[in-house]
């Protein structure tokens, strides 16, 4: 084929799918039903954020006004409106002095993330999951976020340290479970903090690091991903006097459980949960706005806001039905059921799993060198560093989304251990990283894993059972 | 009560103003400009609803900046693509775990050379779509890829190629 032809073809391809770009448009229908332009609706959900600064300024002060009666346990539950949209705007809360957001929602939502780091939030509880998207999105700035705190003085200069292995970004414990500690800062480059859990002794674990971080409870509403992290979180938020919003998302754990812990613990504590779902794909909070996927209710005595998200709107019902047949369920039944679903997790990943892991790392590490290169080596010693670790967060981000939820953890795991091992660092503060561009790139060429290995240490090779969980 | 000072009222008045002045000149780019930047992230991504979510944010991106934005539809553009370059990144990893989605029928080479493209690299696809779809010039291509203007004409090459590469070999 002549090169004029493949000009050719290609012109006529993107000239014919882009014209049939809108067509293929999966909310062609609802688009088409919209009210207002979609700027309008941008700006409306400013608006709604800004009245729930607000709204939540005026909770503070202690003026705001009477609310409806919490929903207890096996009490009513808040009508969902059939129409969130239409009358008075929900209150979207989520700009809170001093509150704690869920990680991945901030991450995921821009205007979200700049009003919380706005508002001085400034301690994020996350799950697993949403731990590992994370620097998937943004590892660039947190890892410079970390590299700053530690100039300055805000971290230990070796890290922070537990049971001897800095975790900055993460560990694994000795039962299997695994804690991550995350010094980290978004946007401004604050100091902030992020606390996973997972594993059977996962509130221990998670309480130990928190001692170890020298953190202090948090009084100020919180909204932590549901899990066994987030319960954790919430726990520890509600002793220290503080509020919670719960989000559920996938979770080794049935929502339930979350649930029905986090009302025990506010009933114990006097605290206050709310509930909220909201879908692991990154979606603008406007967007379910607009498209009736967001209820809010008034928030009840104590409580600063209730909110459910989520893509699906059948979901906020089972959400808000979650809730009542927790209470009617029991709080025995449901606990015992919790060590069942830990012991689901296999120790390891098998063996087919690891390869396709590393294979596709590789491939990715392949693409991400030639991009490099096509960049006429215009990178520092940080991109370098960055562009490496985000091919194998993007390559454990797509086992993470296809595997199962065992899987996913330890994907997960691998994904954090991936940009605190210290051969990386070692690889970013080598001055002469031509060099080492050119032998990794002449490694990949070739196929040799055991050259790979050898530049990145255990990272290649090392990458299954041993970084996966299995110490 | 006191009285709050003219001035201030005055002041209050004309942000108002120009502030609304921004939101109704903002909302006439976004009619201009939105259809044409969702093909042009389509042509990049390969896919539609992650494309409206890119220029969606896109927008927000640029409601936040735009007092400082000298021209906003360069500024836009260049988020789209900056965007869609690293969605791309993360999409083709997905990809290999998920099932192709369904597309429409094309004739068969148009189809042939869609699917090629997505094999195609991210940053050679963008420069690709930006060349052949966008009718760009090569430097305006190296001012929206934050590269040298020989870097774009390597992209161009090397995509080309590869796209003839598996074209070929369909």
């Amino acid at each position: 084929m002549h090169d004029t032809d493949v000009e050719r073809r290609l012109a006529e391809t993107l000239s014919t799918v882009a014209g049939t770009a809108r067509a293929t448009d999966r909310w062609a229908d609802v688009a088409s039903r919209r009210r207002w332009p979609a700027f309008v609706r941008v700006a409306g959900g400013f608006a709604v954020a800004a009245a729930a600064i607000v709204v939540v300024g005026i909770w503070f002060t202690g003026t705001q006004p009477e609310a409806p009666e919490l929903a207890a346990p096996g009490g009513p539950v808040p009508t969902v409106p059939a129409d969130p949209v239409a009358g008075e705007l929900p209150r979207l809360i989520l700009d809170l002095p001093g509150a704690v957001l869920d990680a991945a929602f901030v991450d995921e939502i821009p205007f979200a993330s700049e009003y919380a780091v706005d508002a001085g939030v400034h301690r994020f509880y996350g799950g697993g999951g949403q731990a590992a998207m994370l620097p998937v999105l943004e590892l660039a700035s947190y890892a410079d976020a970390a590299t700053a705190a530690m100039a300055r003085g805000d971290l230990p200069p070796d890290g922070l340290r537990f049971e001897g292995q800095w975790v900055a970004w993460s560990m694994v414990t000795d039962t299997g479970g695994w804690v991550e500690a995350r010094a980290v800062g978004v946007n401004t480059g604050e100091l902030m903090t992020i606390v996973s859990a997972v594993g059977p002794a996962f509130d221990g674990q998670a309480d130990e690091v928190i001692a170890q971080l020298g953190m202090q409870p948090v009084a100020g509403p919180a909204v932590p991903v549901g899990g066994p992290t987030s319960v954790a979180g919430v726990r520890y938020l509600l002793e220290g006097g503080g509020r919670a919003e719960l989000a559920l998302t996938q979770s080794p754990f049935p929502g339930e459980h979350v649930v029905a812990r986090l009302i025990e613990w506010a009933e114990q504590t006097g605290g206050a949960v709310d509930v909220a779902d909201v879908a692991g794909i990154p979606a603008l909070v406007f967007d379910h706005l607009e498209r009736g996927r967001v209820a809010v209710w008034e928030p009840a005595p104590g409580v600063v806001a209730q909110l459910v998200v989520s893509r699906e709107p059948a979901r906020i019902e089972e959400v808000l039905a979650a809730v009542v047949e927790v209470d009617q369920a029991g709080w025995e039944q449901l606990t015992a059921d919790v060590p069942a679903a830990a012991e689901t997790a296999p120790a390891v990943l098998d063996p087919s799993t690891v390869d396709a892991l590393v294979g596709d790392f590789e491939a990715d590490l392949g693409g991400t060198l030639g991009e490099l290169v096509d960049r006429n080596l215009e990178w520092t010693t940080e991109s370098l560093m960055t562009e490496l670790a985000r091919a194998g967060m993007c390559q454990l981000a797509g086992n993470w989304l296809a595997g199962d939820v065992a899987t996913q953890e330890r994907a997960a795991i691998a994904a954090a251990q991936i940009v605190a091992r210290s051969d990386v660092q070692a690889l970013a503060a080598n001055s002469d990283t031509v060099v080492v561009l050119d032998r990794l790139a002449s490694a990949i060429e070739r196929g040799d894993r055991v050259a790979l290995a050898a530049e990145f240490g255990t990272e290649l090779t090392g990458y299954g059972p041993p970084m996966c969980g299995g110490r | 009560m006191s009285e709050v000072p003219a001035t201030h009222v005055v002041a209050a008045e004309r942000r108002s103003r120009e502030r609304g002045s921004r939101l109704a000149d903002l909302e006439a780019l976004y009619r201009a400009e939105h259809a044409g930047m969702v093909r042009l992230a389509h042509l990049i991504l390969g896919s539609n609803e992650v494309a409206e979510e890119v220029v969606h944010d896109a927008f927000l991106k640029l409601h936040g900046a735009w007092r400082r934005v000298d021209r906003p539809g360069a500024y836009l553009r260049q988020i789209v693509v900056n965007e869609c370059r690293s969605r791309l990144r993360r999409l083709r990893v997905e990809r290999r775990h998920l099932p192709d989605p369904p597309r429409p029928e094309w004739p068969a080479e148009v189809d042939e050379t869609w699917v090629a493209l997505a094999r195609v690299r991210p940053r050679r696809r963008a420069a690709l779509v930006l060349r052949y779809y966008e009718d760009l010039p090569l430097a305006e291509i190296a001012e929206l890829l934050g590269c040298r203007l020989g870097t774009v004409k390597s992209l161009i090459h090397r995509g080309l190629a590869e796209l003839k590469e598996v074209l070929g070999d369909a």
